[in-house]
């Protein structure tokens, strides 16, 4: 306990000083079997960990597990890359989030979860919480989960724009996402007439 | 300036219509939408219903087509202005140049019967022919019409990508050739068949089919066969109002990997369960085609009732109505039933003159574990209604929970029954009284 509670910076700067301490909070960890908060990136630990490295620089380290979330990366993974892995598609703040999510909807190892509901609805309701941030996010979220091929992501993050377009007039989409109308008026009405059911102001 | 920044960092709620943003508000806007690469605009559009995402094409010149993309389609040819319209809008989708692949299809369809038959049906053919082209994996087609039924086009038969297949008031001709390597779940309802083996024969060329459901019209007296060596769940229903007295309809399902059947039938006169496996969860409401349920008419049809039982004999749980309930016991005072030696779990409902037959029907479920009883009519049990002619092997040894739905008016009689289980079953732990307590009992 008296472990758990140090900061993570003030063990960092012990281990810097006395590499016997290290020692000492390995065995702890392993005797106690509980996982360090702080020291995740440096306890000693089975699974294989992957290093993702950024378009603006930032370096992050995580378990395989995690990152075969992403079918890019465990692609990769399979075909032998063993070093980190450059995605210059993402940047770190994005790359954070995404992480984020891949850590949460990482399938454990255990009874099929397929008929438990009581599992799917909290993690429906991590997932809508999780996705409350700003339009700047959800579209690049939008294109890491593409470029990263991470199919739950995409599905989350499309479907919460659509919710935004679903009953809306154009000119309310417009508004919402700024776009511009460069219709000419006559190209207008052809769209309107090709489409007029869609229109149809007794559905 | 700072003010219009502050307002755009604030978490995107739904209601953001009509914001009042100012020209030079607007302009400092990025429109982010969009930048993305069209796939995914139309990603986020596979999200909404079509009618939703062909809207968008009024947007900007950039959304315009974008719909079209959009691997699903749902339509009902009754929103639009005549059937000409409805099929000038979907050749677009299903144009044959187009062919980017189509996840789900969901077409309702009506038709005028003023118009020429077989004018009308011929949009369907290469509607389906392209979709299944497009690997398409979910269909689900509704028809409107009572008179004329639209014809399944055969292309569907060979669809190498369906995984989920719906229909509703369609006619399916025989083919040659029918091969579905996908298909997971069949949905069958008030199909018109034009040959009495083609269910048989699409069934058997699903070799991953896991749930089948039957919706059968009153007027259709096909025995019906079902044989699938992968089928888990089943759900049979063919009911009807009218008397059907010279039918010889009938089911037989043969299924080793069945779990899950439930049959709510009053019309089929035999039914036939082959190599069920102990495991099954069965849901029976079922008469034999007999109008009236009584003595005479199950004698009429022993021969059946006694080829049908053993075909059950190994479900784990049963739920069993009250017209099947009545059967049963009418039965028994012929012949014995098999043993349901797996039966772990029972639930019955019965009506008050056949609450005699509860306890020679317990004992042919040895390993009971839990049984609900819940009465259906109204009638007040008597001093006669219930004896406690024998004490199962099950209440004996393994009655653990019994469930009661009676309406508890105080007598004498209804707590005969109470007691026949409390005092008989040493291993019971729970005894749940579901009741409506009239003012003048004392329980």
């Amino acid at each position: 306990a008296f472990v758990e509670n140090i900061p993570e910076i003030y063990i960092l700067s012990l281990l810097f000083f006395s590499p016997h301490f290290l020692y000492l909070l390995i065995s702890v960890s392993v005797l106690t079997m509980d996982p360090i908060p702080g020291l995740s990136k440096l306890t000693v630990s089975s699974s294989k960990k992957i290093v993702l490295n950024c378009s603006d620089g930032k370096s992050f380290e995580i378990d395989e597990a995690v990152a075969r979330k992403s079918k890019l990366i465990a692609d990769m993974i399979e075909s032998g890359c063993d070093g980190p892995i450059p995605l210059q598609n993402v940047t770190g703040k994005t790359l954070e989030k995404v992480i984020e999510y891949c850590k949460r909807h990482v399938v454990e190892f255990g009874p099929s979860d397929e008929d438990d509901e009581e599992a799917a609805e909290k993690l429906a309701i991590w997932d809508a919480e999780f996705i409350k941030v700003d339009e700047e996010t959800i579209f690049h979220l939008i294109l890491a989960a593409n470029y990263l091929n991470i199919e739950g992501l995409l599905s989350l993050t499309c479907k919460t724009v659509a919710d935004y377009i679903k009953d809306k007039t154009p000119e309310e989409v417009r508004q919402i996402f700024g776009i511009e109308n460069d219709y000419t008026p006559e190209e207008e009405e052809a769209v309107r007439k090709e489409n007029v059911w869609a229109f149809d102001p007794n559905q | 300036k700072t003010q219009i920044l502050i307002c755009r960092r604030v978490v995107l709620e739904k209601n953001m219509v009509g914001r009042g943003k100012s020209k030079q508000a607007r302009s400092e806007e990025l429109d982010r939408i969009s930048e993305l690469p069209n796939p995914l605009k139309s990603q986020i559009l596979s999200h909404l219903p079509t009618k939703d995402a062909v809207k968008t094409s009024f947007i900007s010149t950039a959304w315009r087509s974008l719909w079209l993309w959009v691997p699903q389609l749902e339509l009902d040819s009754r929103e639009f202005a005549d059937l000409a319209a409805f099929v000038k809008f979907g050749d677009r989708f299903f144009d044959l140049a187009r062919t980017s692949s189509i996840h789900k299809l969901n077409l309702t369809l009506e038709r005028n019967e003023d118009e020429d038959e077989d004018e009308d049906a011929s949009y369907l053919t290469p509607w389906i022919g392209a979709a299944v082209k497009r690997k398409v994996q979910h269909v689900h087609f509704r028809c409107c019409s009572d008179k004329y039924l639209y014809e399944m086009p055969k292309s569907l038969y060979i669809c190498e990508t369906l995984v989920s297949l719906e229909l509703y008031k369609m006619k399916l001709v025989d083919s040659e050739v029918f091969s579905l390597p996908c298909l997971k779940t069949l949905q069958l309802k008030l199909i018109w068949y034009t040959n009495e083996s083609t269910l048989e024969r699409l069934v058997s060329s699903c070799p991953v089919l896991e749930e089948l459901k039957i919706l059968v019209g009153w007027n259709d007296l096909k025995l019906y066969r079902v044989k699938s060596r992968s089928l888990k769940k089943f759900f049979f229903i063919r009911t009807s109002s009218a008397s059907l007295r010279d039918s010889v309809s009938g089911v037989v399902i043969d299924a080793p990997l069945l779990r899950v059947m439930c049959i709510y039938d009053n019309v089929s006169k035999s039914f036939q369960v082959d190599n069920l496996e102990h495991g099954a969860k069965l849901g029976l409401a079922l008469d034999f085609g007999l109008e009236d349920v009584d003595e005479a008419g199950v004698s009429s049809r022993r021969n059946r009732v006694r080829s049908f039982l053993p075909g059950i004999s190994r479900a784990s749980f049963m739920t069993i109505d009250a017209d099947t309930f009545k059967l049963i016991h009418d039965y028994l005072k012929l012949e014995p039933l098999p043993q349901f030696r797996y039966v772990s779990r029972l639930s019955v409902t019965l009506c008050v003159s056949d609450l005699k037959g509860l306890p020679t029907f317990l004992e042919s479920c040895p390993n009971l574990e839990v049984l609900n009883v819940a009465l259906n009519d109204y009638e007040e049990m008597n001093h006669n209604s219930f004896f406690a002619s024998v004490v199962p092997e099950c209440l004996l040894s393994s009655l653990k929970i019994v469930d009661l739905d009676i309406r508890i008016s105080g007598y004498a009689a209804e707590m005969k029954l109470v007691n026949y289980f409390l005092e008989n079953s040493p291993v019971l732990k729970t005894l749940a009284l579901q009741c409506e307590l009239s003012s003048s009992c004392r329980l």
